[in-house]
């Protein structure tokens, strides 16, 4: 598995953060829904897509 | 619920307003160097000066040092700085050494972060220190060195003419208005700067919107220093607070403003006592408080495109306002001082060319681009910018405690030493020779060695042998040097460069050592051998290393330093 170092992933992040900021709050759902679609895709690993979606799910608050 | 302000434990020396001699309103001597601004970046510039021994007038408009919370931390870089600018003593005697913090989610820890810190340093990252004791600090050496700098309270400069030969000041006083000539100006005079405004030159780059409150208070606590973050804590939903402790019982707390919270009311004590009364519960903090201080604060990116404007050089906040999140704001000031104050003074001297002045601002602006970058990063995630900065930091934070991988994004980016990797004069020799060590551009690694000073010896640090001079570091079997090294110094210094030769021995003690590495770890930092030769500037960064000693190459890389 592919692994980046922390500053790629800071730079990944920022830019997915000035992405959505770009196309403004109300499109940002389908954004996000479009970015885990073409991360799934690229995982490919349904074991790994389970997992994950447990876990953005797990815990999580308003 | 309103608490009695108490003052800050300290009491700063008012200092009366003073004239030069004067002729028809004008001071009588054309001055080679001024400079503007009594704050850490002045006295950091005054004293390197006084260092290579360069005369110096400092004004200052107010008549003493500054008054509030303003910079707080200084880094393990600038106490290098400030220990060969002779004043480091009450730095580490006073100031709070830290090492690393703690980032909280609602209740969770969910960052625990280090600095660098090993058994090679000779100083802790990071020191805790409020700006009045900072500049009191510098002052007490910058009047310890009153044969080169004169320092004169009370002087507000009002108008500036910058020629291409000299500059024209104007100042104002409280004992009368007079102007003086000089051959040099440093621009020193902070983030509002006057010069800068004056000459018409615009700082160029972006401005946030979240704004934090910030308030010193005195508190008697035995936590420890560290940089303690809270996102969205329970005392202060939706907020961000940052905690810093202080010496003398003085801690200063940071927290953000709510999204369309008005600054004028937040700052009022009655809305900021109840938010520190509730921080403090929430951390188990039980002991006596009073506030002492309130401020508001609202970051910035910004920068100057070039800090030379003909005979007038720009450093420190006058030349770039950075984000005080990873503290880069007065510890880039202080580099900036140490980058200038060499150059300006081979420049006065007349050992070098003007066009080293030029390198000062390629590096420095080069530098305070590097440090937005990490700046701009560090204050996207402490005053999210938008609803996307917002919600991203959220799952951030919500995810890190299971997901280690992600506590990253949370790290502070504390400031650190910059490198002048793409330096024009950095020499043009090839560095595959080495595999470890620090490259041109890059500042000594730290390491623990004896320095032998003549007969006696004591324990050191490699850092003490840098002096106001070139340095060449010479590794050594025994500290014998070849004779055309010697002469190549004995050159140098008929030349009036100022030249250190400082030959390191592995193992033996011949006299002429200056230094012995009894830990046996600085050979192989340096990827060093007998013959290994480092060429180093006077702040203390690398600018051409060999593995092998060669005469022309020597003196061919210090001319290119001197005339770039």
């Amino acid at each position: 598995m592919p692994t980046m170092t922390e500053a790629e992933l800071d730079t990944a992040y920022t830019h997915l953060c000035q992405t959505m900021t770009g196309l403004g709050e109300a499109r940002a759902s389908l954004f996000l829904a479009r970015f885990a679609l073409l991360a799934m895709v690229r995982i490919g690993d349904p074991a790994t897509l389970q997992r994950l979606t447990d876990a953005a799910a797990a815990d999580i608050s308003s | 619920m309103n608490r009695p302000f108490k003052p800050y434990p300290f009491t700063a020396r008012q200092y009366p307003a003073s004239l030069p001699p004067l002729q028809d309103g004008v001071d009588k001597i054309r001055r080679p160097v001024v400079v503007v601004g009594g704050g850490p970046v002045g006295y950091c510039t005054a004293l390197g000066l006084a260092n290579h021994g360069v005369s110096v007038v400092l004004l200052e408009a107010d008549d003493s040092v500054c008054f509030g919370s303003r910079a707080i931390c200084i880094s393990r870089r600038s106490l290098e700085i400030i220990t060969r600018l002779g004043a480091a003593e009450g730095f580490l005697k006073l100031g709070l050494p830290w090492t690393g913090g703690r980032s909280f989610y609602r209740e969770a820890e969910v960052l625990h972060f280090k600095m660098p810190m090993d058994e090679n340093q000779k100083h802790p990252p990071m020191i805790n220190l409020a700006q009045y004791s900072i500049e009191q600090f510098l002052l007490d050496a910058a009047e310890r060195r009153s044969d080169k700098i004169e320092i004169r309270w009370q002087n507000r400069v009002t108008a500036i003419a910058a020629r291409e030969d000299g500059t024209s000041l104007t100042i104002d006083t409280p004992a009368g208005a007079y102007t003086m000539e000089a051959d040099w100006v440093v621009a020193a005079d902070g983030g509002r700067s006057f010069l800068r405004e004056a000459l018409g030159l615009r700082l160029k780059g972006a401005s946030y919107e979240g704004r934090y409150v910030i308030v010193d208070i005195v508190l008697d606590s035995a936590r420890p220093a560290e940089r303690l973050a809270y996102f969205d804590p329970p005392c202060n939903p939706g907020s961000t607070v940052l905690v810093h402790k202080q010496p003398s019982g003085v801690w200063r707390v940071d927290y953000q403003l709510r999204d369309g919270e008005d600054p004028d009311e937040a700052i009022k004590p009655e809305n900021v006592m109840p938010r520190v009364e509730s921080l403090l519960a929430m951390m188990g903090e039980n002991g006596a408080w009073s506030p002492v201080w309130i401020g508001i604060y609202k970051a910035n990116a910004l920068t100057l495109d070039d800090y030379r404007h003909r005979r007038v050089l720009f450093a420190g906040d006058a030349a770039h306002l950075l984000p005080i999140f990873g503290v880069r704001g007065a510890n880039s000031g202080i580099d900036d001082a140490d980058n200038l104050a060499w150059k300006l003074a081979f420049v006065v001297k007349g050992i070098a060319s003007e066009r080293l002045l030029d390198s000062y601002s390629t590096e420095r602006v080069a530098a305070a681009r590097e440090n937005l970058g990490y700046g701009t990063k560090s204050t996207e995630f402490m005053a999210p910018p938008s609803f996307a900065f917002d919600l991203m930091r959220k799952a951030v934070l919500g995810l890190a405690v299971k997901f280690p991988e992600l506590r990253s994004l949370i790290n502070p980016r504390q400031s650190s030493a910059i490198a002048y990797t793409h330096s024009p004069l950095n020499a043009a020799v090839p560095d595959a020779e080495f595999s470890a060590g620090p490259a041109p551009g890059t500042v000594l690694p730290e390491c623990p060695l004896a320095i032998v000073d003549g007969a006696s010896t004591r324990e050191g640090h490699l850092t003490d042998l840098i002096g106001p001079d070139i340095t060449a570091l010479y590794f050594t079997e025994d500290g014998a040097v070849p004779a055309g090294l010697a002469a190549c110094e004995a050159e140098m210094r008929a030349r009036g460069i100022p030249f250190a030769l400082v030959p390191l021995a592995r193992s033996g003690v011949a006299a002429s050592a200056r230094g012995r590495d009894y830990t046996g770890r600085l050979f192989a930092m340096y990827d060093a051998a007998p013959g290994t030769l480092y060429l180093v500037r006077p702040d203390g960064h690398v600018f051409a290393r060999w593995r092998r000693f060669d005469a022309a190459a020597v003196t061919g890389a210090i001319d290119h330093l001197l005339q770039p």
